[in-house]
């Protein structure tokens, strides 16, 4: 199975965007390029309505969810629809993950053994909406290409290969950002340098006065056809969320 | 006359001619309780493999027994498994469907098989209710139960009257969840399985995983098991285009290998006695030919055909070979009889006993009597000390009368 555990994939984690605004300042360093790129998914609160369509050979189906999230230890998501999915939510505190199930009124808690399963049917593992890394820390990173005078558009690449013992489990990551500092595409490759997994980043709008892409797509490398796309239809930043928000007792309610 | 004459000769050296009818009798004997082992052995394993797991005809989608994916079924399963058992060569047929869910009591939770089966045709191929060793085993109309391995029931601390929850990745990508009695737990004597493994009724489990009427596996249990030719391809015919039919020779050729070798072996095991046996006998004669070298001559002389001689030294040999049959028969008898009544303990020792393709065996293996495999040993005794025999009895008829006379 395969884990995903690059930091601005987790889907809690793009939920809240926020973070140092982009501004005209001078050339960035790689690592300030790779926070940002990181940081385009973290915050202190948000709150969201997202809708998230995932295709597969068998089936395709589109969920509609709200989200809440303070900090990065703290998220919970609510499936609005369909109907028959309603009132489902997973609570994330910390490494661990609770689904409730509406239909049975029971709480769950995923085992450790089924973390790498999948996320409500989508390409995300649960594994993905929990684990955390940053790109600036655990890899070596060198850029390839940047900006120039002459090309002003050409967007920033930067080849990273993880570090001996940082917990990752790609043998090669690609990211892709655009000259105005949003990300595009982050790649991720196998040690034997297969492409597994390409997040891409799009439908850039602005909030607050930044630059956010609003949509974001899961593709996996052995099946082209696959995808899970999840867009923001609402997003609040720096929502008043008490504590308990998070907790069983309210996943429940 | 000739008759008479090598009984008596056969007595004249009495403790070399019982020696060598003990050494046979030995051979009968050991021969009788290893194949008696080893056909009680291909018996269980037969048992086990085939009439309990694999029946004699496997129905799946092509792909299913190497990808083992969810959406690989065999479709209209209803109209399959009523044509499949409407068939006269069919003795039963059961259906199952296979799932992972995780499996969750009031407080733990774990990740889990699901089968769904159709609780008394299930019974009826696989003997599954006669594994439940707390509560009882699904009934037909039974809605909403379930029963779980014994190991998964104290993981997730549970057990008969508990209520669990399921929770699976439906195939339409949805969150399947529904709640389920315990209503027995079951020990398979497979370890794994009894940690990891539960049962539902089929009708259930295709609404939890939004596969109506569709199944990954239909075990088949022909009226003749011998013969599967004829049922194969009836049974082909009942099924929808497009589903494999295989027998269970193919669908698990270890398991035909397996029980192939454990024949072939007995077979070389019984060779090796008996060419041991002849040897012992060859030698007898031998020596009891070139002993009375002068009387044989005499015989000849007398006017006794060498044809004669040749039918008196066999003879003598035949007489031998039967007695030590008939004491190797006892021992054999008494061997059989303990080995059926209270078999032999494989397991060495190993706390976790027999294991073969995941399949715990009963580490007691008990023996089983065949008539005709007793009487092809008994034949194979008198036939190999007919031929052992041969030798020396052409010896005995081209002698020369005049020097086997002089010959003292």
């Amino acid at each position: 199975m395969k884990r995903f555990r690059a930091t601005t994939l987790g889907l809690f984690a793009l939920l809240t965007l926020a973070g140092p605004a982009f501004a005209a300042d001078p050339e960035p360093t790689i690592d300030e390029l790779l926070d940002a790129t990181d940081d385009v998914a973290r915050g202190e609160s948000s709150q969201a309505t997202i809708s998230m369509q995932v295709k597969t050979d068998r089936f395709e189906r589109t969920m509609k969810m709200r989200a809440l999230s303070k900090g990065t230890d703290n998220s919970l998501i609510t499936i609005l629809e369909p109907a028959k999915d309603a009132g489902t939510s997973t609570l994330k505190v910390g490494d661990n993950l609770w689904n409730y199930l509406p239909k049975v009124d029971r709480t769950m808690k995923i085992p450790a053994g089924m973390m790498g399963g999948s996320w409500m049917g989508s390409h995300f593992s649960n594994d993905d909406l929990v684990k955390q890394s940053r790109m600036s820390e655990d890899y070596t990173a060198t850029l390839t290409q940047k900006p120039t005078p002459e090309a002003k558009e050409q967007p920033w690449i930067i080849e990273l290969v993880p570090k001996p013992d940082a917990p990752v489990v790609w043998g090669k990551v690609v990211v892709t950002i655009a000259a105005d500092r949003v990300p595009v595409s982050i790649e991720y490759f196998d040690e034997k340098g297969g492409l597994q997994r390409t997040m891409g980043f799009s439908d850039v709008k602005e909030i607050d006065g930044r630059k956010v892409p609003m949509l974001m797509t899961l593709t996996p490398g052995d099946k082209p056809g696959e995808y899970t796309k999840i867009a923001y239809e609402e997003l609040q930043f720096d929502v008043d969320l008490p504590d308990k928000t998070f907790t069983l007792q309210a996943l429940k309610r | 006359m000739l008759v008479r004459l090598a009984w008596r000769n056969l007595w004249r050296h009495k403790r070399r001619s019982l020696i060598t009818a003990f050494a046979m009798a030995i051979a009968v004997a050991l021969c009788m309780a290893v194949t008696a082992f080893t056909d009680g052995m291909s018996a269980t394993m037969f048992d086990v493999m085939v009439e309990q797991q694999l029946g004699h005809l496997q129905v799946h989608h092509p792909a299913y027994p190497t990808s083992r994916r969810m959406y690989d079924t065999v479709p209209e399963a209803d109209a399959t498994l009523g044509s499949i058992r409407a068939l006269p060569e069919v003795a039963r047929a059961a259906g199952q469907l296979n799932g992972f869910a995780l499996i969750g009591g009031p407080e733990e939770t774990t990740g889990g098989q699901l089968v769904g089966v159709e609780p008394s045709h299930e019974a009826e191929v696989t003997r599954a209710d006669e594994r439940i060793v707390d509560g009882r085993f699904l009934s037909d109309d039974g809605t909403g139960e379930i029963v779980l391995g014994v190991g998964l029931a104290s993981e997730i601390e549970v057990g008969v009257g508990d209520t669990v929850v399921v929770v699976t990745q439906a195939s339409d990508g949805s969150l399947g969840n529904a709640l389920y009695e315990v209503v027995g737990l079951f020990r398979s004597g497979n370890t794994a399985l009894d940690k990891t493994g539960s049962m539902m009724r089929l009708a259930d489990l295709q609404e939890l995983l939004v596969l109506p009427d569709q199944v990954h596996k239909i075990t088949v249990v022909g009226v003749d098991g011998d013969d599967l030719v004829p049922l194969k391809n009836a049974v082909v015919k009942a099924v929808p285009d497009g589903t494999e039919v295989q027998t269970w020779e193919e669908a698990s050729p270890q398991t035909s290998q397996m029980l192939a070798m454990t024949k072939f072996s007995s077979a070389i095991m019984l060779g090796l006695v008996f060419t041991v046996a002849s040897f012992g006998i060859l030698n007898t004669m031998m020596m009891s030919v070139f002993e009375r070298t002068r009387e044989l001559g005499v015989l000849k002389a007398i006017g006794l055909r060498p044809a004669r001689l040749v039918q008196l030294v066999v003879a003598e040999s035949v007489f031998m070979a039967a007695l030590a049959g008939s004491i190797g028969l006892s021992i054999g008898a008494l061997l059989d009889f303990w080995l059926v009544r209270y078999g032999f303990d494989m397991s060495g020792g190993n706390p976790n006993g027999m294991s073969f393709q995941g399949v715990t065996l009963d580490p007691v293996m008990h023996g089983k009597v065949e008539p005709l495999t007793v009487a092809s040993i008994l034949g194979a005794l008198l036939l190999v000390s007919a031929v052992a025999s041969l030798l020396p009895a052409w010896r005995a008829s081209r002698l020369d009368p005049v020097e086997a006379i002089r010959t003292e």
